[in-house]
């Protein structure tokens, strides 16, 4: 299911929504995968498949709603559109809340829907690619000694080597010595680096 | 002659002695000139036998020099009878050693036959060494029959057997001959035995297995009764059957058979046994497929049934719908049926649009998406068909209905949200009124939808001032009426025009489709429906807001 290009899944129990959906999501070269019921879509869904998803709010057995929860609760990020008909606007509002990335209202414009859907997936990519970057970063600092690991956060923290020194009972010497391991071990080249790439990884979602 | 005394008194005696001696000397001479006629006839005729005799008779000497050459089959080997006589064998035949070994081997005193081969012809030869007196062996007679034909036929019958062995150990199938008893015992068996059950022709013909050993249990009482009830009419047999192999897994064979009779008497039965296995399997996957198609084609009817089920479903849900929501969450829930084809349409339109932007589609992609365009379009027709059947279909069902009751139901469902908006009900309903000839619940949707529009219409004005008149009364002779007024804002008199249009709508949100079904419903019933525009400046500031009204005729009334 994952090639590395991204998908947009499309989940609508009418077979006429999903089929045209797709239709029109593929008219700008995206690749479309269509499903009947969100219990098809979480049954072969791959986590590691780049995209997003397109959603009926309205469908038998699992709701949009409920399918859009489940996937926060496997804490699977992909970027989720709602549709909705007429009347379900008090519930896509909802659905925003929980962190769902648009909802449009049928029927759509479709330059609406297929700008959000490159967004959503735009979206995807950046967050993949951060988990990838925070997976590095996380990875690079199991490399670090614990005291060189006390270095990193004092110097995250702003600390001069001077007070590092004080902080850790250590000369400074031997805090400077540390600290170039620390910027050697991580692949920050200055300071400012490696505090954007510990703080930015936090940062990030 | 002197010592013949001749007695003359005897002379006669003696003369008749010696006539008879001399007659008896010329038979005895007869005889033997008969004899030896005989001798020479009877020689004539055996070298004339001889010589027509496809043998040859030969004899000869110690050194080896023929002495005696007769017979037909010289003329095998070109020679005349008697041509070789006087020659030494070993200068004729230098190039045959059989020739001089034979010989010898005579020449030490043994008969015995054996075969040589002498220009290109056979010959049977039998040597009988000739002995003397003494008991030395003086020569050799011998008698060499030709049997090039005998050989040649023999040969023939050899390759043709060869051949007809090579066939059936080559076909692909059993070939066997075996008795017709309970072990079906073998008396021939091609190699194939072993290529399709395991056991080679040997286990068969020792009898250390028989077929009956094999015949699967279920099969083996049609396989005897088969066969014995083909032979018994004189008939071949052709049977199918399991057989249990070597390795222990079952195949199908079948068998074409018959009896070999001796006279009227059935000696053997033989015939052609084969796997058909993989036939057999492969029918069954044919069947299985067949049976599969139709299980699909069970499946894909079902598949039609729940749809159409899913279909009337819908229908009824659109027919309940109509019947317990007001006629405005009837639109509502219309709206979203109607958006799932528009909104596909769309989808259809549009994707096709960007492709033909970018000179990306094929005429016949084209069509299929205008085919599907126009399914959808007639889905929503459908969806429209459905309502407008409902509510015109059923005019007037026969059920006759007093005013005054429809709005007392119609109240009770709208109870609460009269309670929670502190709307005052301000009723004044004509007693005994006519009954008007009209489907209660349809009427009760229009009066409901009324109500409501009437308390949103009031969410505007403080609690206190909400109020909802209602009233009935007599409208002329052949109808009734209803009046409902609220204490809202009121439609202007241009609002008021287009009130009953469909999707015009004052409210936010609002579809405009419930004043439209509600006149539908009204007119269906011979009734009208109409609002009148809030007056300008109304003196009354209590009921400023809009006016409806309903008439419905009544039963019996004028037409």
């Amino acid at each position: 299911m994952s090639d590395g290009h991204p998908t947009v899944f499309v989940v609508d129990d009418d077979p006429a929504m999903r089929e045209s959906i797709c239709w029109l999501i593929e008219s700008i070269g995206l690749k479309a995968k269509a499903f009947p019921s969100a219990a098809a879509f979480l049954g072969e869904y791959d986590p590691a498949a780049p995209g997003c998803l397109v959603l009926d709010i309205r469908m038998p057995n699992m709701s949009g709603m409920e399918l859009h929860a489940r996937l926060l609760e496997k804490k699977i990020p992909l970027p989720v559109l709602i549709i909705t008909g007429h009347g379900d606007v008090p519930m896509a509002v909802r659905a925003m809340k929980n962190g769902a990335f648009e909802f449009l209202e049928k029927p759509f414009n479709d330059q609406a829907l297929l700008e959000r859907i490159q967004q959503a997936i735009e979206l995807d990519a950046r967050r993949r690619q951060s988990s990838q970057r925070h997976a590095d970063v996380q990875r690079r600092r199991q490399t670090l000694t614990p005291r060189e690991r006390q270095v990193l956060d004092l110097v995250v923290n702003g600390r001069l080597n001077k007070q590092i020194a004080v902080d850790l009972d250590l000369s400074e010497k031997t805090v400077e010595t540390h600290r170039s391991n620390v910027m050697r071990k991580m692949g920050a080249a200055t300071v400012v680096e490696l505090v954007r790439m510990v703080l930015g990884n936090e940062g990030e979602s | 002659m002197s010592a013949f005394h001749y007695n003359t008194a005897n002379l006669p005696d003696d003369l008749a002695l010696l006539r008879g001696r001399v007659a008896d000397l010329e038979r005895a001479e007869a005889e033997r000139r008969q004899a030896e006629a005989a001798l020479r006839e009877s020689r004539a005729r055996l070298r004339t036998v001889i010589s027509h005799t496809p043998i040859i008779l030969f004899a000869i000497d110690r050194e080896g020099i023929i002495t005696l050459s007769e017979g037909k089959a010289l003329d095998v080997l070109n020679l005349k009878p008697g041509e070789v006589v006087g020659r030494s064998v070993f200068e004729i035949y230098p190039d045959v050693p059989q020739v001089a070994e034979s010989l010898r081997r005579a020449l030490r005193g043994e008969a015995f036959s054996s075969q040589i081969e002498l220009a290109g012809a056979a010959f049977e030869t039998r040597l009988t060494p000739l002995r003397d007196e003494a008991g030395e062996v003086s020569g050799v007679i011998g008698v060499a029959t030709d049997i090039t034909d005998r050989l040649r036929a023999e040969r023939d019958l050899r390759a043709s057997e060869e051949k007809f062995r090579l066939l059936a150990e080559n076909v692909p199938g059993i070939i066997y001959l075996c008795r017709n008893d309970a072990r079906y015992t073998m008396r021939y068996l091609n190699d194939e035995v072993e290529r399709v059950t395991g056991y080679s022709p040997r286990e068969f013909l020792e009898d250390r297995i028989s077929f009956a050993d094999l015949f699967h249990p279920d099969d083996a009482p049609a396989v005897y009764r088969g066969v014995n009830e083909a032979v018994s009419r004189g008939e071949p047999f052709h049977l199918i059957y399991r057989i249990r192999c070597k390795d222990g897994h079952l195949i199908w064979v079948e068998e074409f058979g018959v009896g070999v009779y001796r006279g009227d008497e059935l000696a053997f039965l033989e015939g052609y046994i084969t796997d058909i296995t993989q036939r057999v399997a492969d029918q069954k996957a044919l069947e299985e497929s067949k049976a599969d198609l139709e299980k699909r084609v069970v499946e894909r009817t079902e598949h039609l049934r729940v749809v159409n089920d899913r279909a009337l479903r819908m229908q009824e849900e659109l027919a309940h719908v109509l019947r317990v929501a007001t006629v405005g969450e009837m639109a509502s829930g219309l709206a979203h049926e109607l958006n799932q084809p528009l909104s596909a349409i769309l989808n259809y339109i549009q994707g096709a649009k960007r492709r033909i932007d970018a000179g990306a589609i094929l005429q016949a992609e084209l069509l299929g998406v205008f085919d599907k365009v126009a399914a959808q379009a007639e889905r929503a027709a459908n969806i429209l068909k459905t309502v407008r059947q409902y509510i015109t279909k059923r005019p007037a069902c026969g059920t006759c209905c007093d005013l005054n009751s429809v709005v007392r139901d119609s109240l009770e469902l709208a109870e609460t949200d009269i309670r929670e908006n502190g709307v005052r009900l301000d009723l004044s309903l004509e007693p005994d009124l006519p009954e008007s000839h009209c489907d209660h619940v349809q009427v009760e949707q229009v009066v409901l939808n009324l109500v409501r529009n009437g308390i949103q219409a009031m969410e505007s004005v403080p609690p206190e001032e909400r109020v909802l008149r209602i009233a009935t009364r007599r409208h002329g002779e052949g109808a009734v009426e209803l009046v409902i007024q609220d204490t809202g804002p009121g439609l202007t008199v241009e609002q008021s025009g287009r009130a009953f249009e469909p999707f015009h709508s004052t409210k936010e949100g609002g579809l405009g489709m419930g004043l439209s079904i509600s006149r539908s419903i009204i007119e269906a019933h011979e009734g009208r429906i109409w609002v009148a525009p809030r007056a300008p400046q109304s003196p009354v500031p209590a009921f400023g807001g809009a006016e409806f009204h309903l008439t419905l005729p009544v039963k019996g009334g004028e037409q």
